[in-house]
């Protein structure tokens, strides 16, 4: 298992370029069972992500570009007269798939982007009154451009909530970059050949996350963890149950994919940033402070002020 | 805790209910004005309630709070630091602070207050019945409480309040366990000072001079004077002479306590003598504002503060303001006086020059009759029955030569007129005598088996002095009505109608009904426990009870001990909340702290994100010589942290944990050298 993984995020990183803790947390989210949100600027790469993901996964993709006059029916699809027999059948829109990509998600009105609202929490979808499944498993990876940008509906919280990961990419480093400028013409729309991984792998990788062994001194750091959040002056609002859970399973996902079946201080911290930031809100003072003295975003600021171990430091 | 927030209005019908409570017992004792004030303040406070009214502005308080300090002062200014004058100003404080009565905060204050005005009470009437009805007060006092501090659940308010007041009863059940101990281990502490006591309270019962018509005044009260407790069995009732004072000076008109005389007692030598006929009983005595006590002769009191005096009489130090107890052994047999000194001889035969020249001139007569001083004082005594004298709680009244009136016109008198016609004719035929006040009989209580003395039971007897004999007791009440001594004075009410008719009297036609007796007797029973167990629970009874419960050498260890047990009860409070709080201590945890915090201070100080695996990475990158050595131990320590299950019964985890240890030490050690080495 342990070298399939490996061998899938080696796949992608011969696509996505100097992007490795990023394509492994990609992987992770996906791998846990969750979806995923990649926020970037346009041109980062997202797609190129998303698609080697879905190629490596072996899953059946589907993709949505997102615009500011897409309706559900869109995505879901509909009941569709046929003259043929004089009845109307259904056409499956495409959210019917293993792997969605909602492409540009917030360029799309609320009730659009609510549409799919169902379907990533339930793995089901309702219309005319009736309720069809969707195929097993279903991801959604969905890309955002920051909200600050013109023609965008910033998702509310209750749908970045649903997402179990939010990554960003970012520039390349000198070297990746320099990769990818030789072979502009080579690496256009470059897709992964063979998948990696079977529908089974995953079922498997979901039976072991049960096993991964969890400490009380893990659980303690984790409390601290939300704890903070919750009584530091510089949040809104702490981190929800749902947050607290997202962080383990990810974890768990984490400590998996590096072939141990316990969970360590490492992995939490390695998958913090990625699954806490998107469900924060900082007031405008504290996202000053802690820019001010930190490297790196909210997450890192709190794994720095928070004790992995007890006591005082 | 919102100070500033409005007052919920449920706590406001509570605090104004406990407001009307707390006032009504001291309601005899208010002046009008107070009476007022509280009906104004209340009425207010209610239609402000209501919304009919407005608070009262700044000027209108100010002038209230002046009017009624003027009218405290000019009221109870007078004298002193009164503690009257003080519970009237706590009084008449609540009720303006009922006005002021706006935000939570000065609920806050008025449920103090009110605490307080509940303790104020309990100057006046520790009876069993003030205590409960206290006991309720403080029960809505707490219930006003909880009312505040309780969010409303907008249910029904009726159900939300019987529910407070059910907190608040479980909340005194519980504390009372805890007062039990208090009351009981508490050390009684004398005060430290001493304030005026009540004035309302006058002095009552026997008083130090008596005049005619004094004690038959007394006699038609029905309030109580003393409970007694014999330890043996009860005397017959003709031995029931509860002594007083003893009266020797005569100004014509008025028998009086001669205070220049009394001293105390030296010659008490047959206190050793075991042989002696003797009663003990313990007597609790309500409060008289006097300090004599009452006793059968002749008694012994072995009680600091009491003394017995050359006439026999039993002297407190301080006047009898509160219940008193104290445990009395009567020598009945014991001759007193046998020598009489030439002074004291002619203080007990001193009578004024000149009035009641009958009486004087019977005196003589009888005198050349009998030349035995004994013969002379029985025919004095059987004239009163052989005579037609009548005993009466209702003589005529007999302004000048009260003697002679009495004995030769009237012939009509209580007690006082024939204790002190015949103390005036054994004078005046020159046998030393002497007025004797105090009780005579007593009702006795079959539930608890104590005696009831009475005001009613109040008498007047005589003691002449003879030779050989000393001070012997004559008493011509028992010559003229047998009845008042054998059957008891009640008896001889009865049998008066026009005793009857006197209101104060509706009690003994209740007797009539066995049952309402055998009820009034319960509660007197009750209240007599009540005085004896936990009213007179002083320093010595509180001795007494803690040297029966542990032991007579042991109880000087009790407060060390109490102290202990405190302290210990703390900690151990205190050592749970803190065991609650404390995170559960993993013993791979502790050891790799130990081996991370010794590095504090120095460069290599940990930082909060850093768990030991990063921790250890950042030392061997450090010291590259033992990077092999920290990469096992970060590994070894990873695992264990985080994959064995944290059982430290668990014997493998407990040798890697010994194993760890080492290795971590001898760690520090190579990276002790390593740094000295590279410095």
């Amino acid at each position: 298992m342990q070298t399939r993984i490996n061998h899938a995020l080696n796949s992608i990183n011969k696509i996505v370029l100097g992007k490795e803790q990023q394509v492994k947390l990609a992987m992770c989210c996906l791998l846990a069972g969750g979806h995923l949100l990649l926020e970037d600027l346009p041109g980062m790469g997202k797609t190129t992500l998303a698609q080697a993901l879905a190629g490596v996964l072996g899953l059946s993709f589907k993709r949505i570009q997102f615009t500011s006059d897409l309706l559900p029916a869109d995505i879901l699809g509909g009941s569709v007269f046929d003259p043929a027999n004089g009845n109307f059948s259904f056409r499956e829109g495409p959210v019917f798939c293993q792997l969605l990509m909602a492409d540009e998600i917030n360029r799309a009105t609320p009730r659009t982007q609510s549409a799919l609202l169902e379907a990533m929490e339930e793995g089901q979808v309702t219309l005319d009154g009736e309720t069809r499944a969707l195929p097993e498993p279903f991801f959604v990876i969905a890309t955002q451009n920051p909200s600050n940008l013109a023609g965008t509906y910033p998702l509310p919280e209750s749908q970045t909530d649903r997402f179990l990961m939010c990554l960003s990419l970012g520039y390349p480093d000198a070297g990746a970059e320099r990769e990818l400028l030789k072979a502009f013409a080579v690496r256009h729309h470059q897709q992964v050949s063979e998948s990696c991984l079977s529908d089974s792998d995953l079922y498997e990788i979901r039976d072991a996350l049960a096993n991964i062994h969890v400490s009380e001194v893990l659980l303690d750091y984790v409390q601290r963890l939300i704890a903070f959040t919750r009584n530091h002056k510089h949040f809104r609002e702490g981190l929800s149950p749902r947050g607290g859970m997202a962080i383990m399973r990810a974890a768990s996902c984490y400590a998996l994919m590096q072939g141990r079946d316990y969970v360590s201080s490492d992995d939490v911290q390695a998958v913090f940033a990625a699954v806490a930031e998107h469900r924060l809100q900082a007031h405008t003072e504290g996202l000053t402070a802690f820019s001010d003295t930190e490297q790196g975003g909210l997450g890192s600021w709190i794994l720095a002020s928070v004790n992995v171990l007890p006591g005082s430091h | 805790m919102v100070v500033n927030a409005v007052i919920p209005r449920t706590a406001l019908i509570w605090i104004l209910s406990v407001m009307v409570l707390l006032i009504l017992p001291h309601l005899t004792r208010m002046p009008v004005w107070l009476i007022v004030l509280a009906g104004v303040c209340l009425t207010w406070r209610w239609l402000i309630y209501i919304g009919r009214a407005n608070y009262p502005g700044r000027a209108v308080r100010a002038v209230a709070l002046f009017a009624v300090a003027t009218a405290t002062i000019v009221q109870y200014g007078g004298e002193g630091l009164s503690i009257d004058g003080t519970v009237i100003l706590l009084i008449s404080g609540c009720l303006l602070k009922l006005l002021e009565m706006r935000y939570r905060r000065d609920i806050y204050i008025v449920n103090t207050l009110a605490f307080l005005l509940l303790m104020a009470g309990f100057i006046y009437s520790q009876s069993i019945l003030s205590g409960a009805y206290n006991l309720m007060v403080a029960l809505l006092i707490l219930a006003s409480l909880i009312s505040l501090n309780r969010a409303p659940d907008f249910t029904d308010g009726r159900i939300e309040q019987l529910r407070n007041l059910r907190l608040a009863g479980i909340l005194m059940l519980q504390a009372l366990p805890l007062m039990l101990i208090l009351f009981v281990t508490v050390p009684r502490i004398s005060p430290l000072w001493s304030v005026t006591q009540p004035s309302t309270a006058s002095a009552t019962g026997v008083s130090d001079r008596m005049s005619p018509g004094e004690i038959s005044e007394l006699a038609r009260s029905t309030e109580i004077a003393f409970r007694v407790k014999f330890t043996g069995n009860i005397p017959s009732p003709q031995q029931l002479y509860w002594r007083g004072l003893v009266l020797e000076d005569f100004d014509g008109s008025t028998w009086s306590r001669n205070y220049f005389t009394i001293g105390p007692r030296q010659d008490r030598d047959y206190q050793s003598d075991s042989s002696q006929a003797a009663l003990d009983y313990s007597i609790i005595m309500e409060p008289t504002q006097q300090n004599w006590l009452y006793a059968i002769n002749v008694p012994d009191v072995n009680q600091p503060g009491v003394f017995l005096d050359n006439y026999n009489v039993l002297n407190v130090s301080r006047p009898v303001v509160q219940r008193f107890r104290y445990d009395v052994r009567s020598y009945t047999d014991v001759p007193s006086d046998l020598i009489l000194g030439q002074r004291a001889r002619n203080r007990a035969l001193r009578l004024p020059e000149d009035g009641n020249p009958r009486a004087r001139e019977l005196a003589q007569q009888m005198r050349a009759q009998y030349s035995d001083d004994r013969q002379l004082a029985n025919a004095m005594l059987s004239r009163f029955r052989t005579e037609q004298y009548f005993y009466t709680l209702y003589p005529p009244l007999m302004p000048d030569n009260s003697i002679d009136d009495f004995l030769f016109d009237s012939q009509q008198g209580f007690c006082e007129h024939y204790a002190g016609a015949l103390t005036f004719m054994l004078r005046a035929a020159g046998i030393p005598a002497r007025v004797v006040v105090g009780y005579q009989g007593a009702e006795h209580n079959r539930f608890e088996d104590y005696l009831i003395v009475y005001q009613y039971n109040a008498h007047a007897w005589v003691e002449a002095w003879f030779e050989g004999v000393g001070w012997q007791q004559l008493d011509p009440t028992a010559w003229v009505a047998p009845d008042r001594i054998e059957q008891g004075a009640e008896m001889l009410m009865r049998q008066n109608e026009q005793t009857l008719q006197d209101p104060a009297f509706a009690m003994l036609l209740l007797m009539d009904r066995p049952w309402l007796n055998a009820l009034r007797l319960r509660m007197d029973s009750l209240e007599y426990s009540w005085n004896r167990w936990v009213l007179s629970y002083d320093e010595t009874t509180q001795l007494a009870f803690l040297e029966s419960l542990v032991g007579a050498s042991r109880v000087k260890w009790l407060p060390a001990i109490m102290v202990v047990m405190l302290v210990l009860i703390l900690a151990a409070v205190v050592a749970g909340s803190m065991f609650k709080n404390r995170r559960r201590h993993d013993p791979v945890v502790d050891t790799c702290l130990q081996f991370m915090n010794s590095f504090s201070g120095t460069k290599l100080a940990r930082v909060p994100r850093e768990g030991a695996y990063t921790f250890f990475q950042r030392l061997a990158q450090n010291n590259p010589e033992c990077r092999d050595e920290l990469d096992a131990c970060a590994r070894d320590i990873n695992q264990m942290m985080y994959r064995s299950s944290m059982d430290s019964h668990n014997v493998l985890i407990k040798n890697e944990l010994r194993a760890l240890s080492t290795r971590l030490k001898r760690l520090s050690r190579q990276l002790a050298r390593a740094n000295k080495q590279s410095s």
